[in-house]
């Protein structure tokens, strides 16, 4: 089995072995925060119907710190402070984040100005504002990833912000049917 | 400079003790001047496995966040990485890419902004496609195929498998200098970029 390949057992006892890639497009589609098909029934942008919630290990950005080869400055990175426990919360209208200790951070869909995964984390970052790291370790990064995104396109559907065509380095959103 | 042909060397003896891997196409790879080398991004070891098997020293861009801990951030330069931080428009990022195409280095991108999570070719990313309209630079493209068997994105273990890079022949685009007709410009380069990676992958037989 090579490393890309997954092995399940299935309902009937079966096993079976096929590339993730195969996996992938034989999962069935998530449901959307929103309603069937990304449309609020109600006509309304998004919802506060909670669609996932999962545990995470949150870690703030504190600043960036340059990145230099002897004297020639190549560019900067983000410090990220400790990591810190909580819950997550995605409904169609925002991201919650409570934190162990007591701190809630809320932001709506429209004020994120970028989404990304890295490795195992997803980050965002809310406008004007520093980057915000998830670790999810009940739960999958990429899951996460998909989720937030598929929210955010119904969101920007919703406000009359066309399709999102990138979510990084910043939310794009184009009328449907062009790259750029 | 040191480290890179001795990075090169224990990649290549390493990796050709380990897996079978094959190398097409380096006739492609001008010998000199400006090049973009634009990659489809299947695994961590796509730049350590390009940069060895490239006769030419790649400067290739980094997300900044691999450069986290203290011996990441001696060690990346020096390999001639670069950082781009990818949650925000970075101007350094784009000015080194412009700096090392004048200097008439060779410069590696991954076009699809990260790793595939299934193996599949993703779409190319805006900021990609502009810096090579921008720069008007050659543009070799590199598919390697194979690495997603080796480590993929959501594995902790390498397993052994075969890896195939090719090089295809050089895309030629004018260089744009104004950002509307970069972004009149955006779809054909972008068809034509990810039509010759396609090509190229097809020709893996992966």
């Amino acid at each position: 089995m090579s490393g890309s390949a997954i092995q399940a057992r299935l309902p009937d006892g079966s096993v079976q072995t096929r590339p993730s890639a195969e996996w992938a497009a034989a999962l069935p589609p998530e449901p959307s925060p929103a309603g069937e098909g990304g449309r609020d029934p109600a006509g309304r942008a998004g919802g506060d119907r909670l669609w996932r919630r999962d545990r995470v290990l949150a870690r703030f950005a504190l600043g960036d710190e340059p990145i230099r080869l002897g004297g020639e400055f190549l560019g900067t990175m983000e410090r990220l402070g400790p990591k810190r426990p909580g819950e997550l919360a995605l409904t169609g209208a925002a991201l919650e984040l409570r934190l162990d200790d007591g701190e809630v951070h809320r932001w709506p869909l429209e004020e994120l100005s970028a989404l990304q995964a890295s490795s195992g984390t997803v980050q965002i970052r809310p406008r004007g504002r520093p980057i915000v790291s998830f670790a999810f370790p009940d739960s999958s990064a990429r899951l996460w990833e998909e989720s937030i995104a598929a929210a955010l396109r119904v969101r920007w559907r919703g406000l009359g912000r066309g399709e999102i065509v990138e979510f990084q380095p910043r939310i794009v959103g184009r009328p449907a049917g062009r790259v750029g | 400079m040191i480290l890179y042909p001795l990075f090169q060397w224990t990649v290549r003896t390493f990796w050709h003790a380990i897996g079978p891997v094959e190398i097409r196409g380096l006739e492609h790879v001008p010998a000199s001047g400006p090049v973009l080398v634009i990659a489809n991004h299947q695994s961590i070891l796509d730049p350590i496995l390009i940069q060895s098997f490239c006769p030419r020293p790649i400067h290739t861009m980094a997300k900044s966040t691999q450069y986290a801990s203290p011996i990441m951030r001696r060690l990346l330069p020096r390999l001639l990485a670069f950082p781009v931080r990818r949650y925000q428009v970075d101007p350094q990022a784009v000015r080194n890419v412009l700096r090392h195409l004048r200097q008439g280095d060779a410069v590696g991108i991954y076009i699809e902004g990260e790793r595939s999570w299934d193996g599949r070719l993703q779409p190319p990313r805006l900021g990609t496609l502009r810096v090579i309209l921008k720069s008007g630079a050659p543009v070799v493209p590199v598919a390697i195929a194979g690495s997603y068997d080796v480590w993929p994105r959501w594995h902790r273990g390498i397993h052994r498998a075969p890896v195939r890079i090719t090089f295809g022949s050089p895309l030629r685009f004018p260089r744009l200098d104004r950002r509307r007709d970069r972004d009149a410009a955006l779809d054909d380069t972008a068809a034509t970029i990810m039509g010759a990676l396609r090509r190229l992958l097809e020709g893996s037989g992966r």
